[in-house]
């Protein structure tokens, strides 16, 4: 494997263009986003959504409803930080939002970061009702990101 | 290979073939002695089970899945290996043993596994190896970072891009669970000791013989993807390849992990999804 690991070293230090270079100090920076122009971190799900576009304001809704789907994102392995949330889709019941907008008629896209998911036990389970506290993605009346998760 | 059979004629001087023990009794037995393992196939209670095409002396299932993240990680490409490495999109291999029965799932397993598998389906008891919560490391030279076997791993269940499924018998299951168990406290390398790695030597743990996946002596998921299409065109039965066509991997990056994460389900389709939609091809 040392050999490996030599030619690797080799090899993206001839790709290199940063600071970032193996065998020095190892800056956990965040990649660059696609065209390689930003260094900026990713926001996590938690906040994704919520600035939305420019002078919008988050729209929190409080509703309940049974979970129809459930999926876990998976952690990025390079970025424990990123990643890790979890998508429900919900058959929403009851609906309020502070807009005082109609509930959306197709079921709830509730996007569930991990830190809120890591507070439920056991984890978002198919079939089961939650109490939601949420905020509505910008632009997207049927998405929304979880603040709180309460099985019923 | 997939599917080994290791039925074997009637062997009435073997333990296994005593009617009057029971089947936990006769794996106790087989797992002191591997001779007689594969002979479990022979008694008479688990006739219905071969007559039925379900091969009664493998009532198991070794399940290796593979998910990626980016088109390609070849260390032939080292920018793009460079830029894939760098944003943690590597993908991810990982296992599940399955008793497609779970009646035959017998008392002795190891209590750590007994609860997954009894739920049952081909992600019944899943792992993975996964580095700790530092994240791994890209630097060639101090790589090795803490790792874990992750029980269940279900991060990128459903959304595997291949897999292969080996028969196995309980001997096996229990070689696969022992290596599991050992790994535990493993160091996570991203270069030399990773989820692929982990998955490669599961497979080698029960005696089968593992597709390549590994380039230039680094295992990783794309190289697995590639060695489990490869074992498909051969003929190997027991395979599920995605054709990729028409995946945007920066879509699918950004729907996991961007700005925008959860928003987009269109840039991360299930297995499922591109199954119906005519993509995925199964032997």
């Amino acid at each position: 494997m040392r050999w490996a690991a030599l030619w690797l070293l080799c090899s993206l230090s001839a790709g290199c263009t940063g600071s970032d270079a193996p065998g020095g100090t190892e800056a956990r920076s965040p990649a660059p986003a696609e065209g390689g122009s930003s260094s900026t971190p990713s926001k996590s799900p938690a906040t994704a959504g919520e600035a939305g576009e420019p002078g919008s304001e988050p729209v929190g809704v409080h509703c309940t409803g049974s979970v129809l789907t459930a999926r876990e994102s998976p952690p990025n392995k390079r970025f424990p930080d990123r990643g890790g949330h979890w998508i429900l889709e919900v058959q929403v019941e009851e609906w309020d939002a502070a807009d005082e907008s109609a509930a959306p008629s197709t079921p709830l896209r509730l996007i569930v970061p991990r830190e809120v998911v890591e507070s439920l036990v056991p984890r978002p389970v198919e079939g089961e009702r939650y109490d939601v506290v949420a905020k509505l993605v910008a632009g997207k009346p049927d998405t929304a990101t979880a603040d709180a998760l309460t099985r019923l | 290979m997939p599917s080994q059979s290791t039925r074997r004629e009637a062997d009435t001087s073997s333990p296994a073939s005593t009617t009057s023990t029971t089947t936990d009794e006769r794996f106790e037995q087989a797992r002191g002695n591997g001779a007689a393992a594969a002979d479990l196939s022979t008694s008479p209670e688990n006739g219905l089970d071969g007559a039925l095409g379900m091969a009664a002396g493998t009532p198991a299932k070794l399940h290796v899945y593979v998910d990626l993240e980016a088109q390609e990680i070849s260390m032939w490409n080292p920018r793009e290996a460079k830029k894939n490495l760098e944003r943690g999109a590597v993908g991810h291999t990982w296992i599940a043993l399955e008793y497609p029965d779970v009646s035959q799932i017998p008392d002795t397993v190891h209590p750590k596994h007994a609860g997954y598998l009894r739920q049952g389906g081909k992600y019944a008891d899943s792992m993975g190896f996964w580095p700790g919560d530092e994240g791994y490391s890209t630097n060639p030279l101090n790589s090795y970072v803490s790792g874990r076997v992750k029980q269940p791993d279900t991060s990128h269940q459903g959304r595997e891009k291949a897999s292969q499924s080996y028969d196995l018998t309980h001997e096996e299951v229990g070689k696969v669970i022992d290596y599991a168990e050992s790994k535990r406290g493993a160091k996570y390398s991203v270069y030399g000791y990773n989820c692929t790695s982990f998955a490669k030597e599961s497979v080698e743990a029960a005696g089968k013989s593992a597709p390549s996946m590994s380039t230039l002596g680094i295992a990783m998921p794309n190289a697995a993807y590639e060695g489990i299409k490869k074992q498909q065109a051969n003929g190997t039965e027991g395979t599920m390849v995605d054709d990729l066509d028409g995946l945007d991997f920066d879509a699918l990056y950004e729907e996991r992990y961007g700005n925008t994460a959860g928003q987009n389900p269109d840039a991360d389709p299930t297995t499922q999804q591109r199954e119906d939609a005519g993509h995925v091809k199964r032997t």
